[in-house]
């Protein structure tokens, strides 16, 4: 019989009893019917049989054991024994399973979102393989590549089994009623093959479509196929219709497919003529290589810097100095939010902690209640051992149902989680699966041991003495240091949560209070579609690009308009190397500066003011460039001069003059609200691409004129699409979403803390009150004063509380240093958040505490006297 | 062969001094609870346990005799106990551990007249 069977047996004792009582039965009627046989009486016989045989039930019982697996026999009782004892004292188990349900569920929901975000590969066959490629250049921050680069080093290395490239853009698709905006990546050839992926429906491209002069195509993504195409099956062959081009979709790719971003619905095959081939200094593509199995990202890095350098002897005049970065893909998607969720499953386990703590010190309580009944289990000779199984079960079985209800709180909050949280990576990938179930059972497991163990040892140590005491009259030592000391931990634990919330809190104030250099209110940007084929005629894009602006400032309601390449207070940057023409050979006149291309009404626009020269005027194209540079920039580079104005600075692209400075302006954050604005150039041209941010100052609410400028936009350009428009104010709060979201969950986990961690203080000084009911009735009768009564309970709540508030600071200061990056304007050991916080719990713990101090001191000493 | 398969598993069944008088009781013909102890004098406490595991580890098979048979003979039904070829291999190994006294061969002998009849 192997183990199974008899597991099996345990759930079916009736039948293996049966078995065996017909067994014995047969025994000892064969026994009477022997002796009946030898002359003894029919009674006598069956007596004498019976006797011999000894006693049925024990040898019964004995027999069982070796059919059943004891221990979940055992385990079976001890269930059948919590569910009824649970089921007795309904509001106990209802708060226990709702408290766990919050601390499990909150902590899977955070887990479950960092196995998605964090621990899963990305979702591409082998995607540890695959790895995001990059050319860095000492004088500037552009890091893509050139289209004939990239083809020279999946030529040339010899880690990677393929090097593919793409570049996103934004474009109209014409095919509706109103030009729809769609974002597309033109891919170069290789692209399905590094991804290992292809299409769910039709094929992926040919070499011959990457080639000019071939028939195009597109591959569209699912949600594009449902929208566009009513997910018809027969798609392939259809076209879509960007601008005055009709494309045949060759295929449609799987819904889980969201390279390079969620938003991309079309993909190109990338073709180049063999001129535009050949630039060595165009920078177009950010790079894809899968590794060859076994190799690292450290191999590919040496391997492809090797590749550049032999590049570099080639081409030393566009080669020579370009470097390579090769970073983990997954690290690429995803490295922006690990620490954020890190530091929020941090604060959740810390709330998981406090859960199980707070309900370890109700068992401890409700344990001593049930003293007398674990005595008389002792005293009937149940083992110690037994006791602890049967309280561990209890817990366990609280545990269960606190995790079965959490898994229900984790998929309301993670399906919350994307919803508040959606401009993050990855997000659409969460969900509650085998894994995260596993997980929570592992939690209950977890809390079961860190909950019940410490009441489980504690009752089963407890003597028989309840037993031969009377009833009611119970030797509990009411200095209950174990309880105290699980109600200090959870204070000393809310502290530290409260202090990483309360940092965060501030520092999200001072950066509402930080002073921009600009003004963001009534500011509405968008974007029009653009192609970056209508680069090849500048003039004409220069054109349409003013002509817009023109209009736009001709609406009524509208003050100016600009456009920019990146928005101001949207975490964005671009550095540049530049030198002062004036100061040719002198080392020292190299300098590094933010580069900002706006137009010339863009400081107007978003009102930063002129500090001294004079604004740009409107720039010729092809003439030199006028710039225009902060304060920053002047006094850092330019104070040896009396004047910036009229000195030349000459940028990293050989391809334009020196650039007059005409003005200086004030300092302004562009490049995010939390960075000081460091030294800024801006270059005045309204064109830097076909499709760069408009800028429009309104007088009214700026989300108002949204559809005015719509309207307009149709009317000047039909065929174009305006899209992202949103209040400028709205775009820096996004910029801010993990920030915000981070600052809010955290504040929601330690007022939850708290609350518990008072609710822990509460129930165990009302427990103490309890105990000490009859000596203080005693104390009133021989006329102690209820003001001493109550003074004497709040101070011994408060002392707790009061040292779990130290112990709880020097906590903060490890889990505070965790933040440090995460905070602006505030030191991690900010002493008026750490104060603040201190006081607040102190004065939380005094009211949690008040209550039943004040129960204690409205004791009547008459009725105490007399149950005496 | 039968004896190498089975004799790895030996520690498996707790080989005492009486679970080898069972075992060897068995292998004489004796083929019932009720005999076994009458054969070995060991008390019922013993016996049944050790039939239950030795059946658990598959050197005995049990099957219960037909309702006709005891109803006919007016008494409960039996349960019959047989040695299993693993079962006899381990006797082999257990009686050289603990010979049985003679005595007790000497009480199966006069017992299987009787399990004939």
């Amino acid at each position: 019989m192997s183990w199974l069977h008899r597991l099996w047996n345990t759930f079916r004792p009736e039948r293996v009893q049966s078995r065996i009582d017909r067994e014995l039965s047969f025994h000892i009627a064969e026994r009477t019917d022997q002796l009946r046989s030898e002359g003894l009486s029919e009674e006598e016989a069956t007596r004498r049989a019976r006797r011999q045989f000894g006693n049925v039930t024990v040898q019964a019982e004995r027999t069982r054991d070796v059919d059943i697996a004891l221990w979940a026999d055992g385990l079976l009782r001890n269930v059948r024994y919590a569910v009824r004892t649970l089921t007795r004292t309904p509001g106990f188990t209802a708060a226990v399973v709702l408290t766990l349900a919050l601390g499990i569920g909150a902590n899977t929901a955070v887990f479950s979102a960092i196995d998605a975000v964090l621990l899963q590969p990305l979702p591409f066959p082998d995607g540890d393989r695959l790895m995001q490629l990059r050319q860095t250049q000492e004088r500037t921050a552009e890091t893509n590549i050139a289209p004939v680069r990239l083809e020279d080093w999946h030529r040339l290395n010899s880690t990677f089994e393929a090097i593919t490239g793409y570049l996103t853009e934004n474009v109209s698709e014409t095919s509706g009623d109103l030009p729809e905006r769609v974002r597309r990546a033109s891919v170069t050839a290789r692209f399905l093959d590094v991804l290992g992926v292809a299409p769910a429906l039709g094929r992926g491209f040919t070499p011959d479509e990457h080639q000019i002069g071939a028939p195009s195509a597109v591959l569209i993504s699912d949600r594009y196929w449902r929208r566009r195409f009513g997910a018809d099956a027969n798609v392939a062959g259809k076209s879509v219709r960007i601008g005055s081009t009709s494309l045949p979709i060759v295929g449609v790719m799987p819904a889980s497919f969201l390279f390079p971003d969620r938003d991309v619905e079309l993909w190109f095959p990338a073709r180049l003529s063999k001129q535009l081939a050949q630039v060595r200094y165009a920078t177009w593509y950010t790079g894809i290589g899968r590794l060859k199995p076994g190799v690292t990202p450290e191999q590919a890095r040496s391997n492809l810097a090797a590749v550049q350098a032999q590049l570099g002897e080639q081409y030393p005049e566009t080669d020579a100095k370009i470097g390579v970065e090769v970073m983990p893909l997954k690290e690429i998607t995803v490295g922006g939010v690990r620490p954020s969720l890190w530091l929020l499953f941090g604060a959740v386990s810390v709330l998981l902690l406090i859960t199980c703590t707070n309900i370890a010190a109700l068992l401890l309580s409700r344990a001593a209640q049930r003293q007398q009944e674990i005595s008389v289990r002792l005293s009937l000779g149940g083992t110690r051992a037994a006791v602890a199984a049967q309280m561990l079960t209890e817990t366990g079985m609280l545990a269960l149902a606190g995790s079965a209800a959490g898994l229900l709180v984790a998929l309301g909050v993670s399906a919350g989680f994307s919803s508040a949280a959606m401009d993050l990576p990855r997000m659409e990938e969460i969900a509650v699966d085998g894994r995260i179930l596993l997980y929570t059972l592992a939690l209950a497991v977890t809390v079961t041991f860190v909950c019940g163990l410490l009441p489980a040892i504690r009752t089963a140590r407890g003597g028989l003495a309840g037993a031969s005491n009377e009833a009611g009259r119970r030797q509990v030592s009411t200095r209950n240091s174990l309880q105290w000391l699980l109600v200090g931990t959870q204070v000393a634990l809310s502290v530290t949560l409260l202090a990483g919330a309360g940092l965060l809190v501030r520092s999200f104030l001072e950066l509402s209070r930080v002073n921009p250099g600009f003004e963001s209110k009534r500011v509405l940007t968008f974007h029009m579609s653009g192609s970056w084929a209508e680069m090849t005629d500048r003039g004409r894009l220069v054109q349409r690009i003013d002509g817009t602006l023109e209009a736009l400032r001709a609406l009524p309601g509208v003050d100016a308009a600009a456009t920019a390449i990146f928005l101001p207070g949207v975490p964005a940057h671009y550095e540049s190397t530049f030198e002062l023409v004036e100061g040719r050979g002198d080392k020292e006149a190299r300098m590094i500066a933010e580069s900002r291309v706006v137009s010339p009404d863009y400081f107007a626009t978003m009102r930063i003011p002129l500090v001294g020269g004079e604004r740009c005027g409107h720039q010729p194209l092809g003439g030199p460039r006028d710039v225009v540079v902060n304060r920053a920039f002047a006094s850092r580079y330019l104070a040896a001069w009396p004047s910036a104005v009229g000195l030349h600075l000459a940028t990293d692209n050989r391809s334009s003059p020196p650039a007059r400075i005409v003005g200086i302006v004030g300092d302004a954050r562009e490049r995010g609200l939390d960075r000081d604005p460091g030294p800024i150039v801006y270059t005045c041209f309204s064109t830097p691409n076909p499709t760069p941010y408009f800028l429009v100052r309104t007088h009214t609410e700026s989300a108002a004129l949204a559809q005015a400028v719509r309207l307009k936009m149709k009317e000047l350009e039909p065929a174009r699409a305006v899209y992202d428009i949103a209040p400028l104010e709205e775009r820096i709060g996004d910029a801010f979403t993990q920030n915000r979201l981070r600052t809010v969950l955290l504040v929601l986990f330690a007022l939850t803390a708290l609350s518990l961690s008072c609710v822990g203080l509460y129930g165990t000084l009302s427990y103490v009150v309890n105990l000490r009911r009859r000596e203080v009735g005693l104390r009133l009768a021989l006329g102690a004063a209820r003001s001493d009564i109550i003074r004497q309970f709040l101070v011994q709540g408060l002392r707790v509380a009061g040292l779990a508030c130290v112990c709880g600071l020097v906590l903060s200061i490890a889990f505070t240093r965790a933040l440090s990056g995460m905070l602006y304007g505030v030191s991690p050991s900010d002493p008026l958040t750490l104060s603040s916080v201190i006081a607040i719990v102190l004065a939380v713990a005094a009211l949690a505490a008040l209550v039943p101090a004040t129960r204690a001191a409205l004791v009547e000493p008459m009725r105490t006297l007399r149950e005496e | 062969l039968t004896h190498k398969l089975y004799i790895g598993r030996i520690p498996a069944v707790n080989l005492t001094y009486a679970t080898t008088l069972v075992l060897h009781a068995l292998a004489t013909g004796v083929r019932h609870g009720f005999d076994i102890l009458d054969a070995t004098g060991l008390p019922s406490g013993t016996v049944y346990p050790i039939l239950r595991r030795l059946e658990r580890e598959t050197l005995v098979s049990a099957h219960w005799e037909e309702a006709a048979i005891a109803h006919k003979e007016q008494r409960p039904p039996r349960r019959y106990y047989e040695l299993t070829a693993a079962g006899k291999a381990v006797l082999e190994t257990a009686v050289v551990r603990y010979p049985v006294p003679r005595a007790i061969t000497a009480r199966l002998r006069r017992l299987r007249p009787a399990q004939s009849s």
